[in-house]
């Protein structure tokens, strides 16, 4: 009896039923269908002393809220000893908003103290409520303000050696602003009043010349900041128009403030700590983006650079590059991504950006720094796994073809409809896996879509709604499970490869 | 080989006291061609799906929980709790295995720009990339026919002779052109690629002709004899606009639509001419392989043949 009684109960009385009206976060909710959403995309969690939840660096899609016990935060400081404890997690604490609203990787590690009780919730359903859910949103805001803030501000160069109470005076006194695709942020020639960090997303500047000509500065992604090297100078004005490439998150701190901060001696507090702002002091790489822009400092002046900039190369991460002194256009490389995946669809395709008159970066999912497909997605289809690499959720997909419009290099396809049915849902079991002891070698599997879209309508976990599911996107998922990368582990001349950046400009030597 | 050289046994001939040279040659020569054309077993395998790596795929699940856990391992690296080379690679063996992922991922270490131990992860590729088994492929091959030449000394005075000797030879004179021209190949196909590359002038005249047939199946509809004409014609007559245009409804309207008809034509033209261009690069690139591959066939069977024949009698 109990059984047809729980499915009848609407959300609230769940809601209200499981206790999660007494968790903090989750209090400030009012409206049904924000409560709807949550009790779609909430998961429990029981976890062991000792046990790691998140690991600093790497992503998970998803927050994480503390029911019971205890969790200790930990980060490691690039050339630290040892990692820093960075306060407890008690019951009705959170963590994980930063990765799972902007896409950053985690910026301490969490690991259970005590036996821990824990409820997480999908990052596309976390979305929705941080968007129609003003006191949610502002609580989220201001978790952030106090406890991630000023671990996100210590790792720009600007704030590294910024004493504790400075920065504690600094956290207080920033905004937050989210801005969409193709925004101008400021204008060259205007006043500049602001030091902006970029939380999320992508910034390109670019100046204008006397003769109109536009000439790419910079770009800033992943905690860089700008504006800082205009205040330093002395300039009260911008020296170029900063734009977003990307939805981007900022937080902005008044140049008001970092006055206030460095004292009577402002401008060389500023000049000093601007100094600190170069590519190689912050370590670490950001993939073609961090090539990109050693290359505009340098002059944008090789035509690589001009034509990965041209194609947004500059928002990839590991490229799939074709040698075209190698290729002999056998395909191979297509055929044998068919193989490895059961709806026969390739997520390559060997027309691309040719970025050189021997390479071509061929068009296969880039796992991008700044995932333009992820972002769009209202479904929670699409996540990165712990170390970035960009998934699809196959259930999660409705088909809505959002994420195929958005990406910037075509890479993503759906599936033929009239092809996808149940029926071709397991693939085919090969006569050869009936031998006995060797035929379990010859079962087929699939890397990717190891049961085939089905078709029709269905209602979709996330929003509740019955979605009609017109077919799949499908892309590169690096053949996920497989010992090999098929494309590259096919190629009977190594002329497509999966390199870093770095390989793209062998002279070492970028922009010259 | 050295007895041969040496003078002391005579390529091609097999009087009673060289019978063990005649076999040991014989043999190996057939090991070579066996493991040369085990290059095409492992290409189809693959391309079919029938690789025995096909069913040492693990769940997602468990690669991400490895990662999660070589994550923590590295970690544990940054912060010199462990340093010893050994161990972290037996800590990191450990996980891979512990998570059932030890067939498909593989560990190695390398250094940071600091002095640090950098864990490296990579796929296992069990039966090595397709490109190293080309190379063997060649190598084998090569070692093949310079030992059926001395196995058989060149002779054609035997219809075997001919057939082994010729396909033999056959065999590897395509594959050495192929090898060149493989070599050569793609630097002449890129230079012939000028705004277009043969994959996308392939896609671009297929999407020309989709249009090009949709516009003739209206056309058809108005004037069977035009849409005929509207694909067949050469250069476009002033009375053959002059009609396009009335099938198109006549005044300004279907003027520009004939205009627009007949540009479709045109670059649909230019194109396909651009792709026969790149095809007949590319023909001429693998232009061996009609010869490489049949004669390589044909030489497999003459090679059981013969290998039966002496067996029986």
């Amino acid at each position: 009896m109990s059984a047809p009684q729980e499915a009848q109960a609407s959300p609230r009385d769940e809601f209200q039923r499981r206790g999660l009206d007494r968790v903090p976060i989750f209090a400030s909710l009012t409206k049904d269908a924000s409560i709807a959403t949550l009790m779609r995309g909430i998961e429990y969690h029981a976890c062991a002393p000792g046990a790691t939840l998140v690991t600093q660096g790497e992503y998970t899609s998803r927050l994480w809220i503390v029911l019971q016990g205890l969790a200790d935060q930990y980060r490691t400081e690039p050339k630290a000893e040892r990692p820093k404890h960075m306060g407890a997690l008690q019951a009705g604490e959170w963590f994980g908003e930063g990765s799972a609203l902007s896409n950053q990787p985690a910026l301490v590690s969490v690991e259970a103290k005590t036996a821990l009780a824990l409820v997480s919730v999908e990052a596309a359903a976390f979305k929705a409520l941080y968007r129609t859910e003003k006191a949610f949103a502002q609580l989220v805001d201001e978790r952030y303000r106090s406890r991630s803030l000023a671990a996100h501000l210590r790792i720009v160069p600007l704030f590294q050696s910024l004493p504790e109470a400075l920065l504690a005076r600094l956290q207080g006194a920033v905004r937050f602003e989210t801005l969409a695709s193709g925004r101008v942020i400021a204008k060259q020639g205007d006043v500049s009043e602001a030091v902006y960090l970029v939380r999320a997303g992508a910034v390109k500047c670019t100046q204008a010349g006397a003769d109109g000509t536009k000439r790419i500065l910079g770009f800033h992604m992943d905690n860089a900041s700008f504006g800082e090297a205009s205040l330093a100078a002395g300039e009260t004005r911008w020296l170029g128009t900063y734009e977003t490439m990307a939805p981007t998150d900022l937080v902005v701190i008044p140049a008001q403030v970092l006055r206030d901060l460095a004292g009577p001696d402002a401008s060389r507090g500023l000049e000093s700590t601007a100094g600190l702002i170069s590519r190689q002091e912050r370590g670490g790489s950001n993939g073609l983006f961090d090539m990109l822009r050693k290359g505009a400092s340098e002059g944008l002046s090789s035509d690589e650079i001009e034509i990965m900039v041209a194609g947004e190369s500059a928002k990839g991460g590991h490229a799939l590059v074709i040698d075209l002194t190698r290729c002999v256009r056998c395909n191979a490389c297509v055929e044998s991504c068919v193989a490895v995946h059961a709806d026969r669809v390739p997520r390559l395709s060997k027309t691309g950006n040719r970025i050189s008159t021997q390479k071509t970066l061929a068009s296969a999912c880039y796992h991008c720094e700044i995932p333009e497909c992820m972002m769009s997605c209202n479904y929670g289809a699409i996540r990165r796994d712990v170390r970035g690499t960009i998934e699809f959720v196959w259930d999660n997909c409705v088909g809505c073809t959002s994420c195929v419009s958005n990406c910037p290099y075509n890479v993503i396809r759906m599936t033929d409809p009239p092809q996808l049915t149940d029926a071709v849902a397991e693939p085919v079991p090969s006569i050869l896996a009936e031998l006995p002891l060797i035929g379990k070698f010859f079962k087929p599997a699939h890397a990717c879509g190891s049961k085939a879209a089905s078709s029709g309508s269905k209602v979709h976990k996330l929003t509740g709604r019955e979605e009609n599911v017109a077919g799949k996107a499908v892309k590169c998922d690096l053949c996920a499970g497989m010992p090999f990368e098929a494309c590259v582990y096919n190629c009977p001349c190594s002329a497509i490869e999966r390199v870093a950046p770095e390989a793209l400009f062998p002279t070492g030597k970028v922009g010259g | 080989m050295a007895l041969a050289l040496s003078g002391q046994v005579v390529v091609g001939r097999a009087p009673q006291g060289e019978r063990a040279y005649l076999l040991w040659t014989g043999w190996v020569a057939l090991l070579l061609f066996v493991l040369a054309y085990a290059y095409v077993l492992r290409k189809y395998a693959h391309k079919l799906g029938y690789s025995p790596e096909f069913g040492w795929q693990v769940a997602k699940g468990a690669m991400e929980s490895a990662q999660q856990q070589l994550g923590v391992l590295r970690e544990r690296i940054a912060t010199k709790a462990l340093t010893d080379k050994g161990q972290i690679l037996a800590a990191a063996r450990q996980i891979l295995r512990d998570t059932g992922c030890a067939r498909v991922l593989r560990v190695q270490l390398a250094q940071d720009a600091g002095g640090l131990p950098l864990l490296q992860v990579a796929r296992t590729e069990p039966l090595a990339r397709a490109a190293r088994w080309l190379h063997a492929h060649v190598y084998y091959g090569l070692g093949a026919c310079l030992l059926a030449f001395l196995h058989g000394g060149a002779g054609f005075q035997t219809p075997m002779g001919v057939i082994l000797n010729g396909l033999t030879a056959l065999v590897l004179v395509s594959g050495v052109i192929g090898l060149l021209f493989w070599l050569a190949g793609p630097g002449w196909l890129t230079k012939a690629e000028r705004d277009l590359s043969i994959e996308e002038a392939f896609v671009l005249d297929r999407h020309y002709q989709r249009r090009i047939v949709a516009e003739q199946a209206q056309l058809h509809s108005v004037d069977p004899q035009l849409a005929h004409e509207f694909v067949a014609s050469g250069a476009p007559t002033a009375d053959f606009v002059q009609r396009l245009g009335a099938a198109c409804g006549g005044g300004q309207e279907g003027e520009r639509r004939a205009r627009d008809l007949l540009a479709l034509l045109g670059q649909r033209r230019k194109v396909a001419a651009e792709l026969q261009r790149l095809e007949r690069v590319r023909w001429l690139m693998n232009a061996w392989r009609p010869i490489h591959i049949p004669a390589s066939i044909a030489l497999l069977a003459a090679i059981v043949v013969h290998v039966m024949s002496i067996w029986l009698y």
